[in-house]
């Protein structure tokens, strides 16, 4: 069985080439499976900024499935149907 | 380096060696150590109150970011201590005529002093025909009159008229009046001093001598290389402050409506790539523009209308926040003319967004209408008696109009934040001697879970505590993506120049004292440890979409600094 989902880049365009995908994935595909996807996808440099050299999400992205915030526990979540995953260059703030 | 002290009352000029504790530190620190032994009930407005600016140790040295000026006083909105620090060519100027402060006393009762620093002279002089001009005409008048070598310091008529929501602008490197010291009510105590300007001649010739010249371009070196590679740096540099929005939204904690909405439907309007896109279709603006000398991040911009004419550089994130979703706008030209205007009069974009917001809820205006809000700004400039309800800041204009949902702390208006959606920065509302202040102790880029209460309480301190270091060195804030890992290299910027052997918790320990010293004024002021929380409306109203809360305690939150209170 097939699912989809949808992944929006927010001023990460330029490495992604593209503002927003949708993919179609194995059922019961992990959340990191999708993000180790999208770094084969968009290359290594993706990568670097999704993950700390010691593998955790985050780094210089902020990466939110279904509108929470992705920690290292949430790596191992299996993705429904019509789930979102919204990934955001870290933010300096105002 | 010296201490350039004017009093007004005298009319005597004076200067003073600087003393030897701030070799290494100045800025925050600087300006709050001309406030501490002054009486816990001194009126902010008085005579007696001074008003200081002070550079960091590092202005004038060349390293990226290390320009930024302290304006510092007695809060006449909060009650408390005030540090409000800005961009701009002042800092540079002031390091380059050999001062690490000026301080203002007494008063000028005319108010219509300017204040000119030249490198041999300091003159006092009356300017009648400057009064009640906005910014942007003063500094044409200025320009007119001196030319062009000068860095400016100026108030609007919001800050001659006393104006709680006033702030201080100082002049960008286009010699335009675009960037404020604008929190806490500063500018009505330029205001009144009687001083409508201060200007601050280009031509001093001190040059930044470090102690260890190799030591010190090796730092610096690699310093500045930190800042280039880190990646996040390129996209502020591109998008500005402004690329903070659509994350903020996604966090549910966009203020929208006077903070009755975590999520503003028009985000993607007027976000970072949404205003790059229109700067560089128009023309006419730039979306990458320094704010200082020597800065290698570049994150202001200027933003100019259909016309390809400037309207107002910079906009920046809060001013999205509280003069856009804040009021339901979600068109960047009407946000940029609400800008403009504020700029102008001088006034606070935060203080008076807040205090808008509030004013919408009374029934005053509708959201959404521009126009409206532009005519209400006005009314601030006009100092009419509707101007000076809504120009006193919201916690005033609430009190008058009978509104309950009130976004301050300790009479502040709150940033583009909501406390609820990100807890960590709601703890530095909540706790920060400044009151509602972002820039006391951001937490937003941090990957934690800001909707959760779990950690926010010590990872805004360690924010506060940095920030706080940050400030008394003149280093801007938005380094702190970048150099913010790696302490040691900011210390070894500080140790080459001035031969110091400190270690990395430096920071850490200039930071606590700069907080304790701060919490130690405003307890002579009158404040305690329950003046250390939001209003009711963040405890008990769930914000949409998440229905978040902010579920900190008072306990909690009045307890984060008791060690400095100890101390201090």
């Amino acid at each position: 069985m097939k699912i989809n989902v949808r992944i929006k880049y927010f001023l990460v365009h330029e490495i992604t080439g593209k503002k927003s995908e949708d993919i179609e994935l194995e059922a019961g595909t992990t959340l990191g499976e999708l993000l180790q996807e999208l770094v084969k996808r968009h290359g290594k440099e993706l990568g670097k900024l999704m993950f700390s050299p010691d593998g955790k999400p985050g780094n210089h992205l902020r990466i939110f499935f279904n509108g929470r915030m992705v920690d290292e526990e949430m790596l191992e979540q299996e993705i429904e149907e019509d789930s979102e995953v919204n990934i955001f260059m870290a933010i300096i703030g105002g | 380096m010296k201490i350039l002290q004017i009093d007004l009352d005298q009319g005597e000029v004076k200067e003073e060696k600087l003393a030897a504790e701030f070799k290494t530190s100045g800025g925050r620190l600087l300006t709050l150590s001309f406030l501490l032994d002054l009486p816990g009930d001194l009126d902010p407005l008085s005579s007696e109150a001074p008003l200081i600016f002070a550079t960091g140790p590092l202005a004038g040295s060349g390293v990226t970011c290390s320009h930024r000026l302290s304006a510092g006083g007695k809060s006449p909105l909060t009650g408390g201590i005030k540090e409000s620090n800005s961009g701009g060519m002042v800092a540079y100027h002031l390091a380059r005529l050999g001062y690490r402060a000026l301080l203002i006393k007494g008063a000028n009762q005319d108010g219509d002093m300017v204040i000119r620093v030249e490198p041999e002279k300091v003159h006092l002089e009356r300017r009648e025909k400057y009064r009640e001009l906005g910014n942007y005409d003063l500094l044409e008048e200025i320009r007119k009159e001196y030319g062009a070598d000068y860095s400016v310091i100026s108030i609007g008529p919001a800050g001659e008229n006393g104006l709680l929501s006033s702030g201080i602008a100082i002049t960008d490197p286009l010699g335009l009046p675009n960037r404020f010291a604008a929190r806490g009510g500063l500018g009505a105590v330029m205001g009144s001093k009687g001083v409508k300007a201060i200007l601050i001649s280009a031509k001093g010739k001190q040059r930044f001598e470090p102690q260890s010249k190799g030591e010190f371009q090796s730092a610096q070196k690699e310093f500045n290389r930190i800042v280039r590679e880190n990646p996040r740096i390129e996209v502020l540099q591109k998008y500005g402050t402004a690329s903070t929005v659509s994350m903020v939204n996604q966090l549910g904690a966009l203020p929208t409506r006077n903070f009755s909405q975590g999520t503003f439907a028009g985000a993607e309007k007027i976000d970072g790539e949404h205003m790059y896109k229109l700067i560089t279709q128009r023309g006419g603006g730039t979306p990458t523009e320094s704010c200082m000398p020597g800065c290698i991040i570049q994150c202001s911009n200027v933003f100019p209308g259909p016309d390809g004419k400037r309207i107002v550089g910079p906009i920046e994130y809060e001013t999205l926040g509280l003069l856009g979703s804040n009021l339901d706008i979600d068109c960047l030209d009407t946000i940029a003319h609400l800008n403009y205007l504020c700029n102008d009069l001088g006034l606070d974009t935060i203080e008076v967004g807040c205090s808008l917001g509030v004013a919408t809820e009374a029934g005053l205006v509708s959201y959404g209408d521009g126009k409206a809000y532009g005519e209400l700004i006005e009314e601030m400039g006009k100092n009419t008696v509707l101007g000076r309800v809504l120009g006193q800041g919201a916690f005033l204009a609430g009190q008058v109009l009978g509104v309950k949902r009130v976004p301050v702390a300790k009479r502040q208006g709150i940033s583009a934040y909501d406390p609820r959606g990100v807890k960590g920065t709601g703890v530095t509302y909540a706790t920060s001697p400044m009151g509602a202040d972002h820039t006391a102790g951001l937490t937003v880029f941090a990957p934690v879970e800001h909707g959760k209460k779990d950690g926010q309480l010590e990872l805004s301190r360690r924010m506060q505590l940095v920030r706080a270091a940050y400030d008394a060195l003149g280093l801007c804030a938005f380094l702190l993506g970048a150099t913010g890992p790696h302490p040691d290299k900011a210390v070894a910027l500080i140790n080459a120049a001035y031969g110091k052997e400190h270690g990395a918790d430096y920071l850490e320990k200039l930071g606590a004292q700069v907080i304790a010293g701060e919490l130690k004024f405003n307890e002579k002021a009158g404040f305690t440890p329950a003046n250390d929380c939001l209003p009711e409306f963040f405890y008990k109203e769930k914000l949409p979409p998440y229905d978040l809360t902010f579920d900190l305690s008072r306990e909690e939150t009045g307890s984060l600094f008791e060690d400095l209170r100890k101390d201090s």
